[in-house]
């Protein structure tokens, strides 16, 4: 049994009359240790699954598994320490806490946390060793987005989850923030999952799902995948 | 470990002092009325129980109708659980202070007490060595009485002019007379006080006189009430009660046990009280009964002797008059006689009087038979001369026509004659010829014509002929006729003569007899002259004998005369000697049913619930914790509404932050504490401040606003804190604010993290009604249509809104209408269109010295006596008047002591339509004159007549007195009715527009006045 398993997920919003299945059928598996990144067209229903993996948001049928327990059928106070011990989140726009310094935004989430990294260590970690005290209004894009995925590894979490994490982000920045969670997972044995809808970053990934219209069109595995710095886009 | 939770939370409060702020504001607002107003009624009844232990007042008055004797106080001092005992002299009266009158009540003071007592300096707690002075004054200006006849007053109340130290009150009557109660009548103020006894300075009790409310109590000396007057009231107090909270249960219960042990001993002090008064007037009374005997055997004895008197008078009276009849009966039969022999006399007289008479009557009808004939002879003979003359001048101017008549006619016949014969020659010459000729022929016709006229002619001549025959014969007739009349007159006239000379001879016999009568007349004459020489020779005799008798008679008028006023004064000195003692039993009589029926006296036990003062100011401190019942919870409401809208902004604004500590596992019961954390901070702290603020200044600003009503000394800061009603009131404030902000986030907090990390799905617009009216929408612009929608959408804000402003609206309409309702009650009641009250002043009579009471009539003027006495718009009152009457706020009775006519004046300057002014004093204006200026007031036209002088309107107009000069405006003329008034003379005029017509009421009427301006 794979680390993940989406077994014929599906994720059905209901709009007054109008049905909208933005994950029709979903099934594929991602092994632990693994980086994997999940590509597809805008609208096809990523951000979804990724929400659905990570316990914030409920299935409509289907099975979801995250290392032989039944994710889909958590009742909300078991998703609430799904999403507290199991599960680190990038947000797509970063969400941190506009009162809090980088370094109580990442205290915020270690504080709960079972066996949670030290926070100023994470932040050196990447790179933000000398801004611990700033407020997220006083950080640039790419370093509140360096914050945030700061604040999800610091929780020490099985399952790395990133909504396009590089998507406000140049490509320098992107490069950077990339290298760091290709290197979480390298060197941190940490699954990661990445959203994207940038195909160059397939290079990078152990596994690809490419995404269309709320199915798994098709899955890759890349047994060499190249570093981050060597990406180009 | 530093806990970015709690850091986050403070950072929080820090980003947004205004909500903070504004949920700590209206919750200290609630949690501080609620506890102020709950507190204030209790520290008014604080503030009021230190007044009272401070100032010792009573807790028990005792009263009785018959009053106190000094040992009966001192029984009720031994009463069991008595503390002290304090006997009263009080009475109430009318009496005038600065032109004024008010009913007073006149209360006794221990002078030396008073002046010894010291007062702390919240004027609350007045120290004094005698304990049982209680009722301790406070004074407040000027100082202690300290000679016969000052007086104290009440500081605290209101009055038209403000009293001064030294002004004087003239007391003018009581309830009852004032002799033998008070022992002077004027007293100077010496100085001003407060009373705990009277803490209401509106309410000081209620009393017979005036209008029935006490306006002013005096506090006098003991020695200017009469010396052998009891005790009115005596006060007391209970042991042990100073120590409770006046008007609590405990302090009741204390002075309850006490009041009915008195009340227990009540009876037998009556009984006591009725025994010593019923003993005290029976000795009075008896001694004027012995009065009473002696007065009345003397009083007899006087009567009796003048009865005597005047019987002897009576019987002389009588004896006289019975002489004076006889005399009477002879006079009448003498006069009888004489006139009987007078009348025999006189008829003589009158039988001889009565022949002559006839004699001359015949005498006279044969004269005058006599002349007549004789001036009918002389008639007739004058007429007969008269003829002859005149038929003799005729005959003598006719004969000599007739005879030339005679000659010429004689004369012409025979002339005649002679041509007649020429005719009869030519006639037989003719017929000659005619023989001649042949018959037939020409000739022969022509003579025969010549015949026939020679034939014609000689008729004709032997006419002429025989007419003058006629002439002549005629004519010596005549001559013959006037010979022959002649001589028959001459025949009358020779006829006449020989009548009158018998006539003469008949008048001689008729001169004799004449003569004969004149000698009878004479005897005649001279027979009367007898006759009445008797007759007034007779009446002068019985005339002097008359006179003789009505002087005896006028004697013996006077006599009854002075015997009749003799008599009546007798009657009328019995009649009201009679009377005096009848009265007198009488008086006495009732005097011993008085005392007889002297009743058993009322005694009151009354504790301080009695009290107009006490109970009204715990009256209106109860009525606090009334309001403190409801009106705070409407600023919990508000403080619900406010925490509500500003905790889901809040919620809302934070859903991001909601959902990314959701995503990394904070539990939604944390992130709830949170914003239950935010509510608790702010609702605590502006509950403790509220409360801390609001529970001093709101007691103290009540208890300022009804120092106006009462006299109880502001307790000083700070002030007790009630830690009940404390913790109540915060627990009501911090938990209203905790549940409506776990309402507020209570429906975020259930989304997905998924959901939160998405602005929330605004709530879809739905098509309003109004979009249907497509050209109105088209035209309304964009942001009008946002607004339109939003109102819509967001029902619950819209709700909110209605709500929070319906409630503010109300808040205010509440207090605005209050205000006006309770106006319109005072305009209904006087004013407006159908007041149940409709005069301003009301005149009645009190009884004068004889008792009676004088009547009111209508259609006299009172206007200028109601001038005199009344200020209209500052009424002042009249007492002892008419009674059982409503009253007009403020105005009081007015009453008709003096003397003259009075009237009836009901309505009198009432407004009774809109336009209708009223007098108002005082003299305004700069250019017043005279004391009886008056402006008006009220919603219709002034006429300015001259400087200062307006008059009145009453459904008339204002009008100037034509004369001007305003020493004659004496009265006003007052026009009653309504509409106009026009035109008109002499006191007649009519109203127009209106059916209605003026009555002119009082004043005389004035051409000018009525005239249009
Ligand atoms: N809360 C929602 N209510 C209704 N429909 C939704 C909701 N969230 C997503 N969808 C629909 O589901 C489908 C998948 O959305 P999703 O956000 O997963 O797309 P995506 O692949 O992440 O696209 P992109 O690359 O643009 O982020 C879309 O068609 C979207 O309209
Ligand atoms: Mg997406």
């Amino acid at each position: 049994m794979a680390f993940v398993e989406f077994s014929d997920v599906r994720k059905t919003y209901r709009m007054g009359e109008v049905e909208v299945h933005a994950v029709d059928g979903m099934s594929f598996s991602i092994e632990e240790g693994e980086l994997c990144v999940i590509v597809g067209p805008s609208g096809a229903g990523k951000t979804t699954v990724l929400n659905m993996l990570g316990g914030m948001d409920s299935c409509t049928s289907g099975t979801i598994s995250l290392d032989g327990r039944e994710v889909s059928s958590f009742s909300p106070r078991e998703l609430t320490l799904y999403r507290r011990y199991d599960v680190g989140f990038v947000f797509q726009f970063y969400n941190l806490v506009q009162n809090l310094t980088a370094l109580e935004n990442v205290e915020l989430a270690s504080q709960i946390g079972r066996d949670p990294l030290d926070p100023a260590g994470v932040l050196a970690e990447v790179g933000l060793g000398n801004r611990l005290d700033n407020f997220p209004a006083q950080l640039s894009g790419g370093e509140q987005q360096r914050v945030a995925i700061a604040r999800a590894i610091a929780k020490n979490p099985k399952l790395l989850l990133c909504d396009e994490p590089t998507g406000a982000l140049d490509y320098t920045t992107g490069k950077q923030v990339l290298s760091i969670l290709q290197r979480t997972c390298v060197e941190g044995g940490r699954t990661v999952a990445i959203v994207t809808h940038n195909q160059a970053f397939e290079a990078i990934a152990n596994r690809v799902i490419h995404i269309r219209e709320g199915r798994a069109a098709a899955v890759e595995t890349n047994s060499r995948p190249a570093g981050a710095d060597t990406l180009e886009w | 470990m530093r806990n970015p939770f709690g850091t986050e939370l403070w950072r929080t409060i820090a980003h947004s002092w205004g909500r903070f702020l504004a949920i700590a504001g209206i919750v200290a607002l609630g949690c501080g009325f609620y506890a102020g107003l709950r507190m204030t009624g209790a520290d008014m009844r604080a503030a009021g129980d230190a007044f009272y232990d401070g100032t010792s007042l009573y807790d028990v008055r005792l009263v009785s109708t018959l009053g106190f004797s000094r040992e009966q106080a001192d029984e009720v001092k031994s009463v069991d659980g008595v503390e002290q005992v304090m006997g009263d002299y009080a009475t109430d009266v009318m009496a005038t202070l600065n032109d004024e009158r008010y009913a007073i009540r006149v209360m006794s003071l221990d002078v030396g007490d008073a002046s010894a007592s010291t007062v702390d300096a919240t004027g609350t707690t007045v120290a004094s060595d005698d304990p049982g002075y209680l009722n301790r004054l406070v004074l407040a200006e000027g100082s202690w009485p300290t000679e016969p006849g000052q007086c104290v007053l009440s500081a605290d109340r209101v009055m038209g002019t403000p009293i001064e130290v030294g002004d004087t009150v003239e007391v003018l009557y009581g309830t009852a007379s004032l002799d033998g109660v008070l022992e002077r009548r004027t007293f100077t103020v010496s100085g001003l006080v407060h009373s705990s006894a009277y803490v209401s300075s509106v309410a000081l009790g209620y009393t017979s006189l005036g209008s029935g409310v006490i306006q002013q109590y005096m506090y006098v000396s003991p020695d200017s009430f009469s010396a052998d007057l009891p005790y009115t009231e005596l006060y007391v107090t209970v042991r042990g009660a100073s120590e409770q909270f006046s008007g609590a249960d405990g302090y009741q219960s204390t002075v309850d046990v006490v009041s009915s042990r008195l009340d227990d001993q009540a009876p037998a002090l009556a009984a006591s009280r009725l025994a010593e008064v019923r003993r005290k007037a029976q000795n009075e009374l008896d001694s004027k009964r012995d009065d009473y005997e002696e007065q009345k055997a003397d009083a007899e004895d006087q009567l009796a002797d003048a009865k005597a008197q005047l019987d002897d008078a009576l019987a002389k009276l009588e004896s006289s008059e019975a002489t004076i009849a006889s005399s009477e009966e002879e006079l009448a039969a003498a006069r009888e006689e004489a006139y009987a022999r007078l009348a025999d006399a006189k008829d003589e007289l009158l039988s001889t009087e009565e022949a002559l008479d006839d004699g001359a009557g015949q005498l006279a009808d044969a004269q005058s038979q006599l002349d007549a004939k004789r001036d009918e002879a002389e008639q007739a003979k004058a007429g007969l001369e008269a003829k002859l003359a005149d038929a003799q001048r005729h005959y003598d101017e006719a004969k000599p026509q007739i005879e030339a008549g005679i000659a010429q006619a004689t004369a012409t016949k025979a002339d005649l004659g002679r041509q007649r014969a020429e005719a009869q020659d030519q006639k037989a010459q003719l017929e000659a010829l005619l023989k001649t000729q042949t018959e037939g022929s020409a000739e022969y016709q022509a003579t025969e014509a010549k015949i026939d006229a020679v034939a014609a002619a000689i008729a004709k001549l032997d006419e002429g002929i025989g007419a003058a025959q006629a002439t002549i014969d005629d004519l010596a007739k005549r001559q013959a006729d006037a010979e022959g009349g002649i001589a028959q007159l001459e025949g009358g006239i020779s006829k006449a003569e020989a009548g009158l000379a018998a006539i003469a001879q008949g008048q001689a016999t008729l001169d004799g007899k004449s003569a004969e009568l004149a000698s009878g007349r004479e005897q005649l004459e001279a027979g009367w002259d007898t006759y009445y020489e008797q007759r007034d020779e007779a009446e002068s005799q019985l005339a002097d004998a008359a006179d003789q008798i009505a002087s005896g008679k006028e004697e013996l008028a006077s006599g009854w005369d002075e015997y009749d006023s003799g008599k009546a004064e007798y009657d009328s000195n019995a009649a009201d000697v009679d009377a005096r003692l009848s009265d007198a039993a009488q008086q006495l009589a009732s005097a011993q049913a008085d005392i007889d029926a002297i009743a058993s006296p009322d005694v009151y036990v009354l504790d301080r619930t009695k009290s107009t003062g006490v109970s009204n100011y715990h009256d209106d401190s109860v009525r606090i914790d009334n309001i403190a019942a409801v009106f705070p919870f409407i600023f919990f409401l508000v403080a619900a509404l406010v925490s509500l809208t500003t905790m889901t902004r809040m919620v809302e604004d934070e859903r991001v932050d909601i959902g990314t500590h959701k995503a990394l596992g904070f539990s939604t019961a944390r992130i709830t504490a949170k914003y239950l954390a935010y509510a608790a901070i702010a609702s605590v702290s502006g509950a403790v401040l509220g409360i801390a603020v609001l529970s001093q200044v709101l007691p103290a600003v009540v208890e300022k606003a009804y120092a106006i009503i009462y006299d109880v000394p502001a307790q000083a800061f700070p002030l007790p804190v009630d830690p009940a009603i404390s913790l109540l009131a915060a627990g009501l404030g911090v938990g209203i604010t905790l549940g409506a902000t776990w309402l507020a986030a209570a429906a975020t907090l259930r989304e997905v993290p998924a959901t939160l990390m998405l602005p929330r799905a605004p709530k879809a617009g739905k098509r309003i009604l109004l979009e249907r009216l497509g050209p109105l929408w088209r035209r309304t612009s964009f942001s009008w249509k946002v607004t339109l929608r939003n109102l819509f959408r967001y029902k619950r804000r819209l709700a909110m809104t209605v709500v929070g402003i319906a409630g503010c609206t109300a808040l205010l309409l509440t207090g605005l209408g209050l205000h006006d309702a309770i106006w319109d009650i005072i305009d209904n009641q006087f004013e407006g269109a159908n007041p149940v009250f409709r005069f301003n002043v009301e005149v009645g009579t009190r009884p004068g010295r004889d008792g009676r009471r004088r009547r009111l009539r209508r259609g006299v003027p009172l206007g200028p006596w109601l001038r005199r006495r009344v200020h209209l718009g500052r009424q002042r009152e009249h007492a002892g008047l008419v009674r059982g009457t409503p009253r007009h706020p403020g105005g009081e009775r007015h009453g008709a002591a003096g003397r003259g006519q009075l009237r009836v004046v009901r309505g009198h300057a009432r407004p009774r339509h809109p336009a209708a002014h009223r007098l108002r004093r005082p003299l305004r204006g700069p250019h017043r004159e005279g004391r009886d200026a008056a402006w008006a007031r009220g919603g219709g036209h002034l006429h300015r007549v001259r400087p200062g002088r307006h008059r009145q309107r009453q459904g008339g107009r204002l009008c100037p007195h034509p004369h001007g000069h305003h020493r004659e405006l004496r009265l006003p003329l007052l026009l009653r009715g309504r509409g106009r008034l026009s035109g008109g003379d002499g006191a007649r005029f009519r109203a127009a527009r209106d059916p209605l017509p003026h009555r002119l009421r009082r004043g005389r009427a004035c051409p000018a006045l009525l005239r249009p301006p």
